[in-house]
């Protein structure tokens, strides 16, 4: 059954990473029903190779399509995509490695934890920390976006405003909905990003001439060249380990702040995120094994399905905690994820033997029905489609700026608003 | 093999099939859709089809619920005090009640202290206590935040407040002995978890009601319903409550 699961939680992190709009969240929600009869072992041998793998594979369509799996992926798209189209097709390889890296020093960590002072972690749950980490990944957007600096700050403000329409669970306030009950939904992300990056960047897609040689060549080169990129993916593994804690968007301050430590490098940069996501999704469980509070939307699904078969969950963690278990789940989702992106990143290969043309017709026909299909889940096709009309001319209008601000500061900005109004208290 | 085919069909299946509409007013991954997810699976076992909505917030759920011709839909006092999301409890409406949960107010000082954490949409049940009420998503953000020494005292419930360690039990709202608290006008406040339906068959409400699942976690949580045999009277008492939650 373990095994099963395991498995189970590869091809979720396969098709999490893949399928655009669709990530761990979404591809939890479409296991649910099976959640439910799970231990909260189980859960977390189905859970960990989805987030593990899902990041390993979100590469491969952000590099070779500009096309993001994940929303961590945004930086090997916008600032990867355009490298891999010149030749530098070692950054396929170079991002699983460094991704294999995170996932060992993550890994080590978990192992680590009974040793380490549990209080030493309090800090990380602090209001304090999580709004100097949003400060910080605001000025890292600023400082590494290709626009202007003004452009970028304009475009934070306005995804700022953007993504505070709706109602706010966490602070019990509405805004921008100016009483329609639809708007107090909010703005839903996945039409959002779809029109204002991925149309009009799958309508700028070129043709290649990659084959199965270049990809293997890659891989063959990257044994060398990781040397050169060693210190990156180290030091993009601690970063997101840090940023790891920042509830919610935790990869995504993992994936800025890595980027501005090798701002002028696009390649080293996007190394060192790739690195980072990985690690900071493995930190991120830190709290809930440690204090049993859930600080991502994935765990917070786990923790809400496995607290109705426990007494103490807390504890149950804590006892997992005690075992190897956690850290030989991570260790082989990340030697699964490292080992199927290869074969992924050879057959993507082959999609650009057909004509530009009818690619771009496909991709786009796959988005649009992802997000069809999300929208149909949730009764607001109509509002998805309205959504996707209204911005789509917005992201062509937008289409050559770096637009990477402007949507993390859309992820960012319900959680922005909610933090403020606690400092202010 | 069995369980994951099981489940695989039943995805499949519940992605084409529309059947009742079962609404979950609230957000993806969160209590009530666990409470519907727990549902939906015994009712499709009995051969029933049930598609679940998750309107994402309670407004949209209030919506969905009126447009809908034939729906369940799972709700709390809560959620039904927030002045958008209000559906009228009444005898043609009102199904089951399969939980109801105290609230404790925790503390590590044996004081209410300066600052207390609260779920956003509660701040006001705490206005009459001499403390600064510090809003947060749901009991989990509350819990964290205690544990962090952000806060000084949380308004949770005896659920989550249970796993917290070293914390002092200022008040539990459903034990007799209130203590310094007898005063406060909210200290007597349940949370109960309860079913509506419309132009629903009576054997798909009885299969809802005799959820077996449903009923152990009411056990193990200790979460036992708070339930009368009078339909007028149950639904006074959901009524007197949802009044406390929007004062």
């Amino acid at each position: 059954m373990e095994l099963l699961l395991f498995l189970l939680g590869v091809f979720g992190g396969v098709f999490a990473g893949l399928i655009p709009g669709i990530g761990v969240f979404t591809t939890l929600i479409l296991l649910y029903p099976l959640l439910l009869d799970l231990t909260i072992i189980q859960l977390l041998i189905l859970y960990i190779p989805i987030i593990s793998i899902s990041q390993y594979i979100g590469s491969v369509p952000a590099l070779y399509f500009k096309i993001p799996g994940e929303a961590t992926s945004f930086i090997a798209t916008e600032y990867g995509h355009d490298l891999f189209k010149k030749g530098n097709y070692d950054l396929i390889p170079l991002t699983a490695i460094g991704s294999f890296v995170a996932t060992i020093m993550s890994a080590g960590v978990i192992l680590m934890l009974p040793l380490l002072y549990e209080n030493m972690f309090y800090g990380v749950l602090k209001t304090n920390f999580i709004f100097t980490m949003i400060l910080i990944t605001g000025v890292c957007l600023i400082a590494t976006a290709k626009n202007n600096w003004l452009v970028s700050l304009s475009l934070i403000i306005f995804g700022l405003i953007l993504g505070n329409v709706g109602f706010n669970a966490s602070t019990g306030k509405f805004f921008g909905t100016f009483g329609n009950q639809w708007l107090s939904y909010g703005i839903p992300i996945f039409p959002f990003i779809v029109a204002i990056y991925v149309i009009p960047n799958i309508l700028k897609l070129d043709q290649s001439q990659i084959s199965f040689s270049h990809i293997d060549n890659a891989y063959k080169q990257s044994v060398i060249s990781v040397k050169k990129y060693w210190t990156k993916m180290v030091n993009g593994s601690i970063v997101g380990m840090l940023c790891g804690f920042v509830p919610i968007i935790g990869k995504i301050v993992g994936v800025s702040a890595s980027r501005s430590l090798y701002r002028k490098h696009d390649k080293e940069s996007v190394v060192a995120a790739e690195s980072s996501n990985n690690s900071s999704i493995f930190t991120a469980m830190i709290p809930l094994f440690l204090f049993g509070v859930p600080i991502t939307l994935g765990e917070i699904l786990i923790y809400n399905v496995a607290e109705t078969n426990y007494f103490n969950l807390t504890q149950e963690f804590k006892n997992i905690l005690a075992s190897p278990m956690i850290p030989t789940v991570i260790l082989a989702s990340g030697v699964v994820g490292l080992l199927l992106s290869w074969p992924l990143a050879r057959y993507c290969a082959l999609v650009f033997k057909l004509p530009i043309k009818y690619l771009k017709v496909i991709l786009l026909s796959i988005v649009v029905a992802s997000m069809i299909y999300l929208a149909l889940t949730k009764s607001m096709l109509w509002y998805y489609c309205l959504i996707l009309l209204i911005f789509t001319p917005i992201g062509y209008w937008l289409r050559n700026r770096d637009v990477v601000p402007l949507i993390f500061a859309f992820i960012f900005a319900k959680l922005s608003m909610t933090i403020f109004e606690r400092i202010m208290i | 093999m069995k369980k994951l085919l099981t489940t695989m069909v039943i995805l499949f299946y519940s992605t084409f099939a529309y059947g009742i509409d079962l609404i979950v007013p609230a957000s993806s991954g969160g209590t009530y859709h666990k409470f519907a997810t727990i549902i939906q699976k015994d009712l499709e076992s009995k051969g029933f089809d049930v598609n679940i909505i998750v309107s994402g917030n309670c407004v949209l759920g209030k919506k969905l619920w009126q447009d809908r011709v034939r729906a369940i839909m799972i709700n709390s006092e809560a959620t039904n005090a927030v002045k958008q999301c209000t559906v009228d409890i009444t005898k043609q409406n009102y199904v089951h009640n399969f939980f109801t949960a105290g609230w404790v107010i925790v503390s590590k000082t044996n004081t209410l202290g300066e600052k207390m954490g609260v779920v956003s949409y509660m701040k006001h049940i705490v206005a009459d206590l001499d403390v600064k009420a510090v809003p947060y998503k749901n009991t989990t953000e509350v819990k964290a935040a205690f544990l962090a020494g952000e806060i000084d005292s949380g308004f949770l419930t005896t659920g989550r407040a249970s796993s917290i360690e070293n914390k002092v039990e200022l008040i539990n709202t459903m034990s007799d002995d209130k203590g310094d608290f007898a005063d406060w006008s909210n200290n007597d406040l349940t949370l109960n978890y309860y079913i509506l339906a419309k132009n629903v068959d009576d054997k798909i409400l009885d299969a809802v009601k005799s959820n077996s699942k449903m009923q152990s976690i009411a056990e193990k949580k200790s979460m036992m319903p708070v339930t009368y045999k009078s339909v007028r009277k149950q639904i006074k008492y959901l009524k007197r409550n949802q009044e406390k939650w929007s004062k």
